[in-house]
């Protein structure tokens, strides 16, 4: 018994494409290609799989007992998205999502046909990036210290020691109140003449966690649809930033091209 | 700059947190209960979100567990090897100490 495993909706761009035709020679099970399912102008990519290995039993055995199989199929599905995107734009759905039949997918096509086109024309020709500021709050107390101790060098030059000792005290409290309002202008610059310059649509998903002990920190973390002729002015923008922030121990990390994943709610 | 494609690059965490939390959400025949999403998502976060916390608590059993941890199954890589050399300077040993015996 075989099922129908679904990746996603995208646009029909040759009217002339034949049905179910084949985009992809493997699935995420190798044994059946990857081809198109038309219905107007819309298509599903789809692939066979035999129920066997994909049934909701078969699934949640999985997830149980095999994380081997979900890293291996979730690899191949995240793949297969992404060859798919990279010529077209697609509107993934959610990992495992499988049918019975054609008539279940047409069906399912034809009950949101207007929401998959007005979603499909907002995410066209872009693409999905994750970002992540990341902190080591250690170097970056140190350099601010430094600084401060070079401001305040003669001064401490002058004193007697053990005045010398307070004063150095004073600055490294100063600096644990100064650190979160420094972060937190860092990341709004970031935010504010960058990132949301260079996005169509930005998704942020956490801001910074005070209380988090180590001294690594997430700042912020968001996902950003960026078009597609603008990645690489994005990815030259960023590594700036990374430049200039380097010996603060703030860096940037930066994830993708990936399929419009976090921009498909209604 | 050419641009690299993220499903080799990206760990897996990542991975399925684009693929399974994230997409867009239809009624399939067949789909992943939703409480298995959750449970594959907690056997996710445990591994990454929580390591420094956890591990300030004492909490690291996933360290040790093979099938979450790449340091676990080098490890346990490791330990076959070495017991296998054991188990052969052993059986050697006792070839050894039976020739002595046939010898004396």
């Amino acid at each position: 018994m075989e099922g129908i495993y679904a990746y996603g909706v995208l646009k029909i761009q040759d009217k002339d494409m034949s049905e179910n035709e084949i985009i992809i020679t493997q699935g995420i099970d190798p044994t059946f290609p990857v081809r198109i399912i038309k219905h107007n102008r819309l298509g599903v990519a789809v692939s066979q799989v035999p129920l066997m290995e994909f049934s909701e039993e078969a699934l949640h055995e999985h997830i149980q007992n095999n994380l081997q199989w979900i890293e291996e199929k979730a690899r191949i599905h995240t793949h297969i998205m992404e060859v798919i995107n990279e010529n077209s734009t697609i509107l993934p759905f959610q990992f495992c999502t499988i049918y019975k039949n054609e008539e279940s997918i047409l069906d399912m096509l034809d009950k949101n046909y207007d929401y998959f086109c007005i979603l499909l024309k907002k995410v066209e020709n872009k693409t999905e990036w994750t970002i992540k500021i990341l902190c080591n709050t250690e170097i970056l107390k140190k350099n601010l210290y430094d600084m401060e101790r070079e401001k305040l060098k003669s001064e401490l030059d002058n004193k007697p020691r053990g005045m010398a000792y307070l004063l150095k005290k004073k600055i490294e409290e100063s600096i644990n109140q100064d650190i979160d309002r420094y972060l937190t202008e860092h990341v709004n610059n970031v935010y504010n003449n960058t990132l949301k310059i260079i996005a169509d649509d930005i998704i942020v998903e956490n801001t910074f966690d005070k209380n988090v002990t180590t001294p690594e920190k997430t700042l912020l973390k968001c996902s950003l649809l960026i078009k597609k002729d603008r990645q690489e002015d994005f990815i030259k923008k960023i590594n700036e930033i990374n430049k200039l922030n380097k010996s603060n121990g703030i860096a940037i990390k930066l994830s993708g091209p990936w399929p419009p994943y976090s921009f498909t709610k209604r | 700059m050419s641009i690299q494609r993220v499903s080799q690059a990206s760990s897996l965490a990542d991975i399925l947190e684009k693929i399974l939390d994230k997409g867009v959400v239809v009624a399939g025949d067949i789909k992943i209960a939703l409480a298995d999403v959750e449970l594959l998502t907690i056997k996710i976060r445990l591994i990454i979100c929580s390591v420094d916390k956890a591990m300030e608590i004492g909490i690291n059993w996933w360290q040790y567990d093979p099938e979450l941890s790449n340091l676990a199954k080098k490890t346990e890589e490791n330990n076959k090897s070495l017991n296998d050399r054991v188990k052969y300077l052993e059986e050697e040993w006792d070839r050894f100490n039976a020739v002595k015996q046939e010898r004396f």
